[in-house]
């Protein structure tokens, strides 16, 4: 067991002694005019690692995710991917801001899937895999046509691989995003409530593609409600409001039995 | 069950007297009648009449001179005039695009400046009339001698004198900031019209910026686009009929010429119509053929791939 339960507010937790972490963030603070979305917040992700972002809507676990690759860039804090600053370069004991192509060169390292899916209406699902390889890393197309088809088997759309978004139900879409987003090879993924547009019999589609995922030894930090999802897959659990993390541990212990008076509420409430 | 019985018996009758063995025939149904239009039908009628009468008056009315028509409908002078409308068309219509999309760009720009710009050339080139502006342009040598090209405040690479601006120099000037004004708001709103969250996904793929434009943002924006863009082909395409007044012999001011020498007004004007009626309808066709295609490049392949990968996956 490397996560520790009950951590107090906002404070860094070291999950594991001597490795360094694949993903660290160190008191990330993001506002958006004068609501603070995400207070003081940092994370220790180790290698092979599943963590569930948990916590009502609004507490700023989505905004959270999105700093981790810019795609809101943290007014404070930095986040670092296997020893290399996002968005950043160092130089004379400063972190200098990079280029857009430089930070999105850095961002391939880091996949995400959203609730709304967001695939390119116009690409079929083979096209909307092989995108970004053949277009951003300059692979060739008829390598990464193969990679594309062996990814969308592995998630259950061999049948799907000529089929466009419009055609498909919720779950394949979310799924097509999934093998999108795999088949940069990322080092971390990133799922931001993938199953919450969902209608309830899809839910479990994608949710078992997740679980193959992490069973694979994929790294993975997940925002999400699904709550038997995070027993059963998570790693280490987070619960966040207000912006802040509350408390985090294993998932066992805090979906059972959780230390601070807040993530009982919460939990009672979901359960 | 009362009234159950009373419907079921009608439907008896109703089948009964008309088609005996239907009537008894448990399986058929009782004929359906469709409503008859008896208004539409009328309405139609009355219209046909008056567009037949209109076009008869047309053929019979000999002042309309079909001949004259007829003979100058080829005339070289008028083939001429119909090209240079064409080339000022069509070259400042692609001029005005590529200026429209770079205002477009930088009224999305992040830089306050660049999007200051932006508003105010929108602002300046759509509150002139284009006629204003083209005058202007014409006559502007009253203002400046020379146009220097090259930096501002130090001396130029090339001064033009604005003697030597042509009356063709001028008017794909004049459309060529009208024509951006315009466009530039219709690629705006366009990009714009593209969900945030196809931008987000290509970002997070790390897809560089002048990637995501043409692989994500264009795809979508040019579909929404592409409608008003060629209502402003079109409007333009007619609209250069006003450098008739700086003397460019377009289509208009070739017929003007051919006309204040033969007198022949009205059949001349109706060449000109004949012309401009050929072009916009080819370029309607162009357009409507462009977004079928466009709406099928998802619709036909969808119903290759629908079919075949049920039937697949029925078979695992």
């Amino acid at each position: 067991m490397r996560a520790t339960t009950g951590t107090p507010e906002g404070t860094m937790t070291t999950t594991a002694s001597g490795t360094t972490p694949l993903l660290e963030a160190h008191h990330l603070r993001k506002t958006f005019g004068d609501i603070v979305a995400v207070d003081d917040v940092s994370l220790s992700v180790q290698r092979g690692e599943v963590v569930c972002l948990i916590g009502r809507s609004g507490s700023g676990k989505s905004t959270v995710l999105r700093c981790l690759n810019h795609l809101d860039p943290p007014d404070a804090g930095w986040v670092a991917v296997d020893g290399e600053v996002i968005g950043y370069r160092e130089r004379g004991g400063a972190l200098h801001q990079v280029s857009e192509r430089t930070l999105a060169s850095q961002r391939r390292q880091i996949g995400m899937v959203f609730q709304q899916f967001n695939l390119f209406p116009y690409l079929t699902a083979t096209e909307n895999v092989i995108e970004a390889p053949v277009g951003v890393l300059k692979h060739k197309r008829s390598e990464e046509v193969e990679v594309a088809h062996d990814l969308l088997r592995r998630v259950g759309l061999e049948h799907r691989i000529d089929a466009y978004p419009g055609q498909m139900s919720g779950g394949e879409q979310q799924r097509v995003a999934i093998a999108r987003a795999l088949a940069m090879k990322p080092k971390v993924m990133l799922f931001d409530e993938p199953t919450s547009a969902l209608d309830p019999e899809l839910v479990r589609e994608v949710l078992e593609v997740m679980q193959a995922l992490a069973e694979d030894g994929m790294t993975m930090i997940v925002v999400t409600h699904e709550m038997r999802f995070a027993r059963e897959v998570g790693s280490r659990v987070i619960y966040m409001d207000a912006g802040r993390i509350v408390e985090e541990g294993t998932a066992e212990v805090l979906l059972t039995q959780p230390s601070q008076e807040r993530t009982q509420r919460f939990l009672s409430r979901m359960l | 069950m009362e009234t159950q019985r009373g419907v079921s018996g009608t439907i008896d009758q109703i089948g009964g007297p008309g088609r005996p063995e239907a009537g008894r025939d448990a399986d058929s149904a009782p004929r359906l009648v469709p409503r008859r239009h008896y208004l539409r039908w009328a309405l139609g009628l009355i219209v046909t009449v008056y567009v037949v009468a209109i076009v008869v008056s047309f053929v019979t009315n000999e002042k309309f001179n079909w001949v004259v028509v007829g003979r100058y409908l080829f005339d070289p002078m008028v083939l001429a005039g119909l090209g240079n409308t064409l080339l000022l068309t069509v070259v400042s219509m692609t001029a005005g695009l590529i200026l429209g999309y770079l205002v477009a760009e930088m009224a999305l720009s992040d830089s306050t400046l660049l999007r200051a710009a932006s508003v105010t050339f929108v602002w300046v080139f759509r509150s002139l009339p284009l006629l204003v502006l083209l005058l202007l342009l014409y006559n502007v040598g009253a203002l400046y001698d020379v146009i220097p090209i090259g930096l501002p405040f130090i001396p130029p690479i090339l001064t033009l004198p604005t003697s030597g601006l042509s009356a063709f120099a001028v008017a794909i000037i004049a459309f060529s900031l009208h024509e951006a004004a315009y466009s530039s708001e219709i690629i705006r709103a366009s990009i714009q019209s593209v969900p945030r969250g196809q931008l987000e996904a290509a970002r997070a793929l790390g897809m560089t910026r002048g990637r995501t434009m043409r692989r994500v943002i264009f795809p979508s924006a040019i579909r929404v686009a592409l409608p008003p863009l060629m209502n402003q082909i079109i409007m333009m395409l007619k609209g250069t009929a006003i450098v008739a007044f700086i003397a460019f012999p377009d289509l208009l001011f070739s017929i003007q010429r051919i006309y204040t020498v033969n007198y022949e007004v009205m059949p001349l004007l109706i060449v000109a119509s004949i012309w401009y009626f050929i072009i916009v309808s080819v370029a309607t066709v162009l357009q409507r053929s462009v977004e079928h295609r466009m709406a099928r490049v998802t619709r036909r392949r969808g119903a290759a791939a629908g079919p075949v990968s049920v039937g697949k996956a029925r078979g695992q």
